[in-house]
């Protein structure tokens, strides 16, 4: 289940990414500790300054990252805290501070890689 | 057998069109979740909140999740700041504030489904941004049941006053043989839907008003003249069909005004609610714009002297009758209709040339992307009236009985057929010329 991500999509590096609206969420398990997250601002951000992508957990803030190189993917790792849910899986959010065109385009986002104990 | 279920008699024929008309809305409610399921889960369009239905649907996460009037939360939120061109939401260039296009009334009438949306989206942890799952399909659904709503009207109406077998075919005729079920269930998120079940009211209020006036009745009156108003603003003509009921001759005029001047107090009240109820949207213009009353589609307007008649009539691209000509059974019924029906002949024919020369007068005449033309979808319930007139008298004429029902029958067949292209994007969504209509024609692929 996701929300704001539009379908799967490949580079020429066969890297595989899908665009975020302004808002997009996802799911991950919710015993995950640690989270990489590729984000690539292919469109650039208003007035050429960077894009910047907010992320939160299940509602709670957990970072502010701002992406310049159209070109480049940038890999954030991310703690994700550790809370008390009765949940099996915990939501990432993440918010855009601007889009591209009619389709509302925001980020490029690559799959997430996963720290789990073990 | 044909005879005595068009006159709604006890012959098993005639139980069985009593049972269809009894669960025609169940019936139809059914076919279109199955529609609805299949067009989103077989991806055939996007999620339901799109194209117009973003900027009829806005308000509410603006004013319940972000409480803000002005759209600049939800801008921020939705769409990185700056809402995209195609939802007609601009910013006033004297002000700088967001002007919505379209009106409130739709979210308003909404907002119950929005409400059990949001919810349902806290209890399982989705995002409450106002545009996940289950936003999108309370926005989907709420104009699927306006749809089934306004048809109930309907049928409670025509079952009054007609015999079964023809408010059956009506009913069948109006919801498949025109581009409602499409604006029900494919596009209900735009306000077509809410506007055929607010005109449905208004008639059936408006006879109830006439007949046998209560408060409650008056009440509930003004509060669907301001709705009709908030959901599309040159809707407005559709009031006159209060004055202008059972109106043949300047003298029936005459009565009725001075019924109403006999009534002045009802009619106070009513105007009262009415102001009321639309004062929040003119509140909102005046917020964003310092003005009351404003043209909320900026420069886009109407070119008054070079109406496009024949295109939103007959033409290929939109045309009224082109896409939906068992609606032609209408003009006759206006000739021919008896009882009930002529009370409200004046009435619909003064507000349907009127709404035929404003569609026709817009700059888009077309109405962009629509199966059909969408501005009339709005009036379906008027032409219900006229449709079950001639087909109450063709009832009476057995020659034109047979040639009625097997012209209906292809129409209808037509119809769907074409919506089913529609769907499927055989049709294109606008400028169909002659050449592509001919070439696709009964075509899947």
């Amino acid at each position: 289940m996701t929300s704001g991500l539009r379908d799967w999509e490949q580079d020429s590096a066969g890297t595989r990414f899908r665009w975020t609206a302004a808002r997009a969420s996802f799911y991950v398990p919710s015993d995950a500790t640690e989270m990489t997250l590729p984000l690539r601002p292919l469109l650039p951000g208003p007035e050429g300054r960077p894009v910047r992508v907010e992320i939160a957990v299940d509602g709670r803030s957990l970072a502010a990252i701002d992406c310049q190189d159209p070109a480049a993917w940038r890999r954030v790792t991310l703690p994700l805290p550790r809370t008390r849910t009765h949940r099996r899986y915990r939501r990432v959010d993440l918010r855009v501070n601007r889009t591209v065109g009619p389709y509302l385009l925001g980020i490029q986002v690559g799959e997430p890689v996963l720290s789990r104990p073990r | 057998m044909t005879r005595t279920w068009l006159a709604g008699k006890d012959s098993r024929g005639g139980l069985l069109v009593r049972l269809a008309l009894r669960r025609f809305v169940a019936l139809t409610g059914m076919l279109a979740l199955f529609a609805y399921v299949w067009i989103y889960a077989g991806h055939l369009a996007e999620a339901p909140i799109r194209s117009d239905g973003v900027s009829y649907y806005v308000y509410l996460p603006s004013w319940l999740l972000y409480q803000d009037v002005t759209l600049e939360s939800v801008a921020r939120e939705c769409c990185g700041g700056t809402f995209p061109a195609f939802t007609a939401i601009v910013r006033w260039r004297a002000t700088g504030r967001w002007v919505d296009a379209h009106p409130i009334g739709e979210a308003i009438l909404m907002a119950p489904f929005f409400v059990a949306a949001h919810l349902l989206t806290r209890w399982s942890n989705l995002p409450p941004d106002g545009f996940s799952l289950y936003y999108q399909h309370a926005d989907g659904l709420s104009g699927l049941v306006y749809f089934l709503l306004g048809l109930a009207i309907v049928r409670r109406l025509l079952r009054r006053h007609f015999a079964d077998g023809v408010a059956l075919a009506t009913l069948a005729t109006l919801t498949f043989g025109t581009n409602l079920f499409h604006y029900g269930v494919f596009d209900s998120s735009f306000s077509h839907a809410y506007s055929f079940f607010l005109v449905a009211a208004l008639v059936a209020l408006t006879d109830a008003w006439w007949t046998g006036p209560r408060w409650p009745v008056t009440l509930a009156l003004a509060l669907v003249a301001a709705l009709v108003v908030l959901t599309r603003h040159p809707n407005v003509m559709f009031l006159l069909l209060v004055p202008l009921y059972d109106v043949a001759s300047v003298r029936d005029l005459w009565r009725n005004l001075s019924a109403l001047w006999v009534r002045r107090r009802a009619v106070l009240i009513g105007a009262v609610v009415f102001v009321a109820g639309v004062f929040p949207q003119l509140a909102m213009y005046h917020g964003a714009t310092g003005h009351w009353l404003v043209s909320s589609y900026g420069d886009l307007g109407f070119t008054w002297s070079s109406p496009h008649l024949f295109g939103v009539l007959f033409s290929v691209q939109k045309g009224l009758f082109f896409w939906s000509p068992v609606l032609l059974f209408s003009l006759a019924g206006l000739v021919v209709a008896r009882g009930w029906a002529r009370r409200w002949r004046s009435g619909v024919a003064l507000t349907l040339a009127l709404d035929t020369y404003v569609i026709a007068s817009w700059w888009d005449w077309q109405y962009g992307g629509s199966y059909g033309h969408r501005g009339f979808t709005d009036t379906l319930a008027l032409f219900a009236i006229f449709v079950a007139a001639f087909f109450a008298w063709a009832a009476e004429r057995p020659r034109a009985r047979r040639l009625v029902a097997a012209v209906a029958t292809l129409a209808v067949t037509l119809s769907i057929v074409q919506m089913l292209q529609y769907w499927l994007h055989v049709i294109p969504f606008a400028d169909t010329t002659w050449d592509q209509y001919r070439r696709l024609f009964l075509k899947f692929h």
